[in-house]
């Protein structure tokens, strides 16, 4: 059965997953950074080696787009003690300073860890699944 | 407050405030604008971007807009939330299909924004007193023949 704690985790490692992409969408790096451990494995579009290697190239990413917005639907959570494993569905729109609409969906396969300052991603692969790119489209 | 009662109170009202902006966007789909309006407090305001103003004059712009199109879908995706004791925030991703027919076809409008809402806690629960609507893209495209 279900524990008052384990409930409490589940909402606390979706909300980490979340707030990467609110911090993202903000382009505040700094935000980004607290999601992860130091030391967090990556392996996806943005670099192959850790978060830091990530984040080095997430500054570049910020200038092309004028706004972003990861869009996350399903999440699904496997709570152990002290690690979680997190699949979580992304359709990430970005729109582009030339006003297309670059979409990538993809799929965040994390595993978090519980450490002394709250749950942090401690290892993550991405995975795109499609992606798209559209002329802009005017309001009616 | 014992801690796991503090913890019983946090899990549920975290709950509470999603059904709330879950149940928002349901409500609006359906038109069910008693179910909308039980959403918020009575002395709720609201900026929706496009319009703003008190509780009376919002629902009445949500339903004349919203009532010409053919269909609606506010799909919910991202909700965060931080309680405060009898306070709460919530920001909620939501991309919003609106279908109308146009002399020349079908178009399909799509708003992706995000819900800035500061909620409190009322004797009926979690309400909306405080709404802010930050549209991150706009598009609108034709639709083939159906």
């Amino acid at each position: 059965m279900t524990s008052l704690s384990g409930l409490a985790d589940e909402i606390a490692v979706r909300d980490v997953v979340l707030g990467y992409a609110r911090a993202v969408d903000r382009k505040d790096l700094d935000a980004v950074a607290r999601c992860f451990t130091a030391d967090c494995a990556y392996e996806g579009s943005l670099a192959s080696g850790t978060i830091v290697d990530a984040l080095a190239q997430l500054r570049g990413a910020f200038a092309r787009y004028t706004r972003t917005m990861h869009f996350m639907g399903t999440q699904h959570v496997t709570l152990a003690a002290d690690t979680a494993d997190v699949v979580t569905y992304c359709v990430a729109f970005h729109v582009r300073t030339d006003g297309r609409h670059a979409t990538v969906a993809v799929r965040y396969l994390d595993t978090l860890a519980r450490t002394p300052s709250g749950w942090r991603i401690a290892r993550r692969v991405v995975h795109t699944d499609w992606a798209r790119d559209d002329p802009p489209a005017l309001p009616a | 407050m014992s801690d796991d009662a503090a913890l019983v109170r946090w899990v549920a009202d975290r709950m509470e405030i999603r059904e709330l902006v879950t149940r928002y966007a349901i409500a609006v789909d359906r038109k069910d604008w008693t179910a909308v309006r039980a959403c918020f407090t009575d002395d709720a305001t609201c900026d929706y971007a496009w319009f703003r103003g008190d509780l009376a004059t919002v629902l009445e712009l949500i339903e004349r807009g919203l009532s010409r199109f053919e269909s609606t879908m506010h799909l919910v995706g991202n909700h965060l939330a931080e309680v405060d004791g009898d306070a709460a925030s919530a920001e909620t991703y939501t991309l919003c299909h609106h279908r109308f027919r146009a002399p020349e076809g079908a178009i399909d409008r799509i708003a992706a924004l995000r819900y800035l809402d500061g909620l409190v806690r009322t004797p009926q629960g979690w309400r909306i007193r405080r709404r802010d609507v930050a549209v991150d893209w706009e598009r609108a495209d034709p639709v083939e023949a159906t």
